[in-house]
């Protein structure tokens, strides 16, 4: 199984990222690069090389999902996993960003000291059944 | 041949026209029928339905007329709508304001109008309800009332249709106003918890004081989470808009997950779980977040009125025909009698004590009954007070 090592996060709250930031390098060594829009997100996501997109869904300007289409245009990442972090709360808008693909949605509010570890059990989860999945 | 002359509110009276957004719209039954009994009760072979436009006058509904406009200039009701009451013309021929027009000269040769206008707000005239006639005659007095009475009607289901307009704009600054709470209050909360969480988590000097007041505040703020969280659900779910996706469901995992999910909030209870063999391959078909949603909120009910010491809280599954019990019992404070009719209604809250202040909103039943009820399933419970409370639901096993 690859190892998770890289996260570019997407979030234009300050606050919030400066907390996520703590959570996921200082509590769980993660190497987290901290975007704070979409369009930010697009210009170093190149350079970067991500292992995973954690990114959240209303943004000014670019949303989340729109986000999403537009990295996935990259023949590069076109295959990047991703979840979103959400403060929607209505179960129609949480199936759409499950039905995009992601490998899992965290809601707001949520407790950072946990994060790292959920991100990492959606990390698991996605690559023990793709593997299962995967074509002999 | 006269040209009406244009009515002292013109620019109004267009305006308001315009906005009923009936103009150029698909003919609609309840439109046609008023002119279809127009024409039976006057006994004339055309009846209209006329909106006076700034050239034209268009057909909403036209009963044996095949056309839906005209020009304004040549049209009868641009003269009807200057009028309070009824406007007829027993012979065009005879007529100096019509004997030339070409309706009147040219097919449908027109001889006789009768015409109501339909009147917004005591004095916007936006068009007409209208028979017309080929042979000169006139109207009994039953049937210009019942002409009267029917443009009434006509006005009616524009004020109708106005009204539904509305509506719909309001239900969507609504919509759009809930997603801007949900997410204008979830974002500072997730700052403020997760600043408290990080400070918890920290390996830095703490004194006791420190700690508890470090608790006090994080207890606070999940807290008003779970309350933010529930406004906003019973908010939709009062507009009808939670939408459930049901999918089929393992009860014995649905109820592991529930647990787990709180087992942080229960650490002060002892909780034990009860899954029978048989559950363990039973399906339900539902929405397991909002089933998982019920689930945690009767254990933190539980919690919440358990006692300080000894607390325990036991999570049954059973079976009673073809429904799956799912309980969840406490030894805690009870509720009092007089409070069973009122516990599952919004905002009400009650315990053994009537006096007692109780933390939360008090609408996480009414939620959960809400979400029972559309699995098809029944939510209720017994309780002594001062001993125990055991909440049970109910859903529907699939075969």
């Amino acid at each position: 199984m690859p190892e998770l090592k890289k996260i570019l996060y997407v979030e234009d709250d300050t606050d919030i990222q400066l907390i996520v930031k703590h959570a996921l390098e200082s509590i769980c060594n993660f190497e987290v690069l901290i975007c704070s829009s979409g369009a930010e997100a697009l210009s170093l996501i190149a350079d970067f090389n991500p292992d995973l997109l954690l990114s959240d869904v209303m943004m000014p300007n670019i949303d989340g999902l729109t986000l999403l289409k537009k990295i996935k245009k990259q023949e590069t990442f076109k295959n990047l996993p991703y979840i979103f972090i959400t403060a929607k709360s209505n179960t129609s808008d949480i199936t759409t960003l499950i039905n995009t693909g992601a490998l899992g949605v965290i809601f707001k509010p949520f407790n950072p000291v946990d994060l790292g570890n959920d991100i990492q059990e959606m990390w698991h989860e996605y690559n023990v059944e793709n593997k299962s999945t995967a074509p002999q | 041949m006269i040209i009406a002359p244009l009515p002292h509110n013109e620019d109004e009276r267009l305006l308001r026209t315009r906005q009923l957004g009936l103009l150029d719209t698909l003919e609609e039954q309840a439109y046609d029928d008023l002119t279809l009994l127009a024409s039976e009760i006057c006994d004339a072979p055309i009846a209209l339905i006329t909106l006076l436009d700034e050239k034209r006058q268009w057909f909403k509904s036209h009963h044996g007329l095949d056309i839906t406009e005209t020009s304004r200039e040549i049209s009868f009701c641009s003269h009807a709508i200057l009028q309070d009451s009824l406007f007829i013309v027993e012979d065009a021929d005879k007529d100096i304001r019509f004997k030339d027009n070409p309706l009147v000269t040219d097919d449908p040769k027109l001889k006789f109008y009768a015409g109501a206008p339909l009147i917004l707000d005591t004095d916007i005239r936006v068009g007409t309800l209208c028979i017309l006639d080929t042979q000169k005659r006139s109207l009994s007095e039953i049937q210009k009332r019942s002409l009267e009475a029917l443009a009434r009607q006509v006005v009616a289901l524009f004020q109708l249709r106005v009204t539904i307009k509305e509506m719909k704009n309001l239900d969507k600054v609504k919509d759009e106003f809930l997603a801007m709470v949900s997410h204008e209050l979830r974002s500072p909360l997730t700052s403020l918890k997760g600043s408290l969480n990080i400070l918890q988590h920290l390996e830095i000097q703490k004194n006791g004081e420190t700690n508890s007041l470090l608790d006090i505040a994080v207890r606070n703020t999940d807290q008003l989470a779970v309350i933010v969280n529930d406004i906003l659900d019973v908010t939709t779910m009062q507009a009808g808009k939670i939408k459930m996706i049901f999918e089929k469901v393992n009860l014995a995992s649905l109820i592991k997950k529930a647990v787990n999910q709180n087992l942080s909030r229960l650490n002060k209870c002892e909780v034990s779980v009860h899954i029978p063999d048989e559950a363990n391959i039973q399906n339900v078909y539902g929405d397991e977040l909002k089933l998982v949603q019920v689930i945690s909120n009767l254990l933190s009910n539980a919690e919440k009125f358990s006692p300080k010491e000894n607390a325990k809280i036991k999570v049954t599954v059973g079976q009673e025909s073809n429904l799956a019990k799912i309980s969840i019992s406490d030894n805690g404070i009870g509720i009092a009698d007089e409070f069973k009719d009122q516990i599952f209604t919004t905002f009400h809250q009650v315990g053994s004590d009537p006096n007692q202040k109780l933390p939360g909103t008090g609408l996480g039943l009414s939620i959960c009954k809400h979400i029972i009820k559309s699995h098809n399933g029944s939510i209720g419970f017994t309780s002594k007070p001062h001993e125990k409370t055991d909440f049970y639901f109910t859903l529907p096993l699939m075969s």
